[in-house]
């Protein structure tokens, strides 16, 4: 009778591990969510890190805009400047130790083949830690972004998933990271999406969504996020209105292409001068902090100054942000950015990004008021579509920008004006021919994903090692394979690893736990002989022909000639790596 | 759980007499190689052979299970077999009295486990074995087995 119930409850058991044996999608849905905890971790710690570092620096408590005013003049310059050298400092240090190929932060969104270098990054996150918390004018968006790919990568490394799903959990790991440094998880799913992954195909946006939800509910249990700002009475706009709002677009797309092209340039003189690179990030944080003498807001990503220009206040002078004042801010900011940035700093321009938007939104605010003194729609509407327009343009991710500046501001109504320019933005940017803030170089097309379509084969994307048993295995063995695996194929072998057939769970579904099977059958007696299998050679699109016909969703692949069982591919990983391809098919620029 | 097992064609002998368990699945075998189902009876025969020589079909109590998929058959077919004296079947000499060769078709994978496992789910219970060993009549002996199809004509004789 005792033995009858441990049979009973072993059986409960292998039925509870069946039902929870994942399929392809679940187990990236759930590794989705993991990274996206993980990622919104990493975020909060390195935000708390670099306030503390900050307060440190200023020994001011609170950091932020607000600790750099207080700060007297001469420290204003120093603190930058002393934080650009330790930043230039750790990352000289970091590449004479650390003999990696760098990721430069733009990287840290390619994604290649979902390897990402552990050590050059961390040094580089710990750089651009020092240039963050001492004010240099860069966003913080660029580190949360690499430290939660690296844990993504981290984790792809140790399951040892095939490329295709590894870089899929990368992009998780990017996603998590936007979703928690802007508090805007739909932006973030789609912002990885529309940049790295270049598709909206469910294969890869379901697991984004998965992560960036994931993000962003750590990001609430530890911290309030708040909207950016919360647009009130903003009216429908008129036909005049929207006319307006399409010279926005314009004057947006324009001071996108300005302001890239300005850290172009900035980034060539600082090639040009041939000091160590400590001294170079110094000069950087010099430039950054002399501009803070007369204007303490260009520190940091500006997104202080942000919210105090779509609040229409300023924090720091009293009264109207005059057109002056705001055109002033622009300058500063866009020269203060650019010369951080051109001189070696880690970080981002994504805020910076967004403050000469929402500047160029409410300099044509101010245009537009004398011009129409019946005009309905006050400053932050402008500024606020301005700041979509401006990073639609810079990014060329449209959609992206959208519903980031939506998930920013929780209005709906500004999504007409917002949906206009930033369209009108995208094209007038284009219009120029210039690189986006997020395009690559040439230099970066050493992974897969980069490679045309015609020239990948099945041997690139499949999972080497996948399970296997002799066919005089004993059933017995096979269904503890089973159970204990989270498969349901295993290949056949003969001598050689020559793949004889394949074993299906679905077969043996029902009979896993049965002792007399154990008794009396063997691997050979349940083998479907001669599967269909793919050659390691063989190109996508013929592999997806022979998905099509089989309707499975994993083929063994061989080895021509030998037959050797060298791996195989699951349908989704295809279809991963397929939708991604899709994206170089077009013309490229 | 009421199993219907379409086309199976099935044989049986209450009164086996064989030397070993060679001998013993030729028997079977053999009566059913007339059968339109089997289309190479020599071929069904090797293949049972080979894979009791991989590893012996013996379960224990007194049962043994030749079995093999082959591409002699269109359809599952089987041969019962009762020996009194019993068959050495088992990999030290262990004495089957119960036999049940089954030749299934290569594709039939599910229902070729599903079958077996009823079948030995049977065999298993002490009363039931008992019961096969006493029983005279091969249309009851089926019965017990739950292969409830009719015995086709001319296999049936022991």
């Amino acid at each position: 009778m005792k033995e009858g119930n441990l049979f009973f409850l072993s059986r409960g058991w292998l039925w509870l591990r069946r039902q929870a044996r994942p399929t392809d999608v679940q187990w990236n849905l759930a590794m989705a969510a993991l990274v996206g905890v993980v990622g919104a971790g990493l975020g909060l710690l390195f935000k708390a890190a670099t306030l503390v570092l900050q307060e440190t620096f200023t020994g001011v408590a609170g950091g932020g805009l607000a600790a750099f005013a207080q700060l007297p003049p001469w420290q204003r310059v120093i603190v930058p400047t002393a934080g650009g050298l330790l930043a230039g400092l750790t990352l000289m240090l970091g590449q004479k130790l650390v003999r990696q190929k760098p990721t430069e932060y733009m990287e840290a969104i390619t994604l290649g083949d979902g390897r990402l270098p552990v050590r050059s990054s961390l040094y580089r996150s710990l750089a651009a830690m020092l240039s963050i918390a001492s004010g240099t004018a860069i966003g913080k968006e660029g580190p949360l972004v690499q430290l939660s790919a690296l844990a993504a990568s981290m984790l792809g490394e140790v399951r040892k998933v095939p490329p295709a799903r590894r870089r899929l959990l990368v992009a998780c790991g990017a996603a998590a990271g936007v979703a928690a440094a802007y508090n805007a998880p739909i932006a973030a799913a789609l912002f990885v999406s529309e940049i790295t992954v270049g598709t909206l195909a469910m294969e890869s946006l379901g697991p984004l969504i998965f992560a960036s939800v994931a993000s962003i509910v750590t990001v609430h249990i530890f911290s309030d996020a708040s909207p950016l700002y919360r647009l009130e009475h903003f009216a429908l706009p008129h036909w005049p209105e929207l006319a307006c709002f399409c010279m926005v677009g314009i004057a947006c797309g324009v001071m996108a292409a300005l302001f890239l092209a300005m850290l172009e340039q900035f980034k060539k003189w600082f090639r040009k001068i041939t000091v160590p690179l400590a001294l170079k990030l110094a000069m950087g944080g010099l430039v950054v902090g002399l501009i803070a003498l007369a204007h303490p807001e260009v520190t940091g990503n500006g997104y202080d100054a942000l919210k105090s220009l779509l609040n229409g206040e300023t924090m720091l002078r009293p009264g109207e942000w005059l057109w002056q004042a705001v055109l002033l801010i622009l300058l500063a900011r866009m020269v203060a950015t650019s010369a951080a940035f051109g001189s070696g700093a880690v970080g981002g321009v994504f805020t910076p990004t967004l403050v000469v938007g929402a500047c160029t939104g409410s300099l044509c605010w101010q245009a537009f008021a004398v011009a129409f003194p019946d005009l309905r729609i006050d400053q932050a509407g402008f500024a606020t579509v301005g700041m979509g327009a401006v990073l639609a343009a810079a990014t060329q991710a449209p959609f992206m920008s959208i519903l980031m500046i939506f998930e920013m501001t929780l209005s709906y109504e500004i999504m007409i004006p917002l949906m206009l320019a930033s369209v009108i933005g995208y094209y007038t940017f284009r219009g120029f021919g210039l690189h986006s803030l997020y395009h690559h170089g040439p230099q970066d097309a050493y992974d897969i994903f980069n490679r045309p379509l015609e020239t990948l084969t099945v041997a690139d994307i499949m999972q080497p090692e996948p399970p296997t048993i002799g066919a005089q295995a004993g059933f017995g063995e096979v269904a503890r394979q089973f159970l204990s695996g989270g498969f349901d194929r295993q290949y056949v072998v003969g001598p050689g690893r020559k793949l004889l057939g394949v074993v299906r769970l679905e077969d043996l579904a029902e009979h896993l736990h049965s002792q007399s099977l154990a008794a009396a059958f063997i691997a050979g007696d349940i083998v479907h002989e001669n599967p269909p299998a793919l050659d390691t050679r063989t190109p996508l699109p013929e592999a997806l022909v022979l998905f099509t016909h089989e309707h499975e969703h994993e083929l063994p692949v061989v080895r021509a000639g030998t037959g050797e069982l060298a791996g195989v591919l699951s349908r989704n990983d295809l279809l991963l790596t397929l939708a991604e391809a899709g994206k170089h098919a077009g013309p490229r620029r | 759980m009421p199993i219907v097992y379409l086309d199976m064609a099935v044989s049986v002998n209450l009164d086996l007499n064989a030397a070993d368990a060679t001998d013993a699945i030729r028997q079977l075998a053999s009566a059913l190689v007339n059968l339109p189902e089997v289309t190479d009876g020599a071929q069904l025969i090797a293949d049972v052979l080979a894979r009791e020589t991989v590893l012996p079909t013996y379960v224990g109590d007194g049962v043994a299970l030749p079995h093999a998929r082959t591409d002699a058959v269109t359809t599952q077919v089987v041969a019962v077999a009762r020996s009194q004296k019993g068959v050495p079947f088992g990999p030290k000499g262990e004495r089957a009295h119960l036999i049940v060769l089954v030749g299934c078709p290569r594709k039939e994978v599910s229902s070729y486990l599903a079958f077996s496992r009823v079948l030995l789910r049977r065999l298993r219970m002490p009363k039931v074995r008992a019961e096969l060993l006493t029983m005279k009549e091969p249309a009851k002996f089926l019965q017990l087995l739950e292969l409830n199809a009719e015995a086709p004509a001319g296999s049936a004789a022991s």
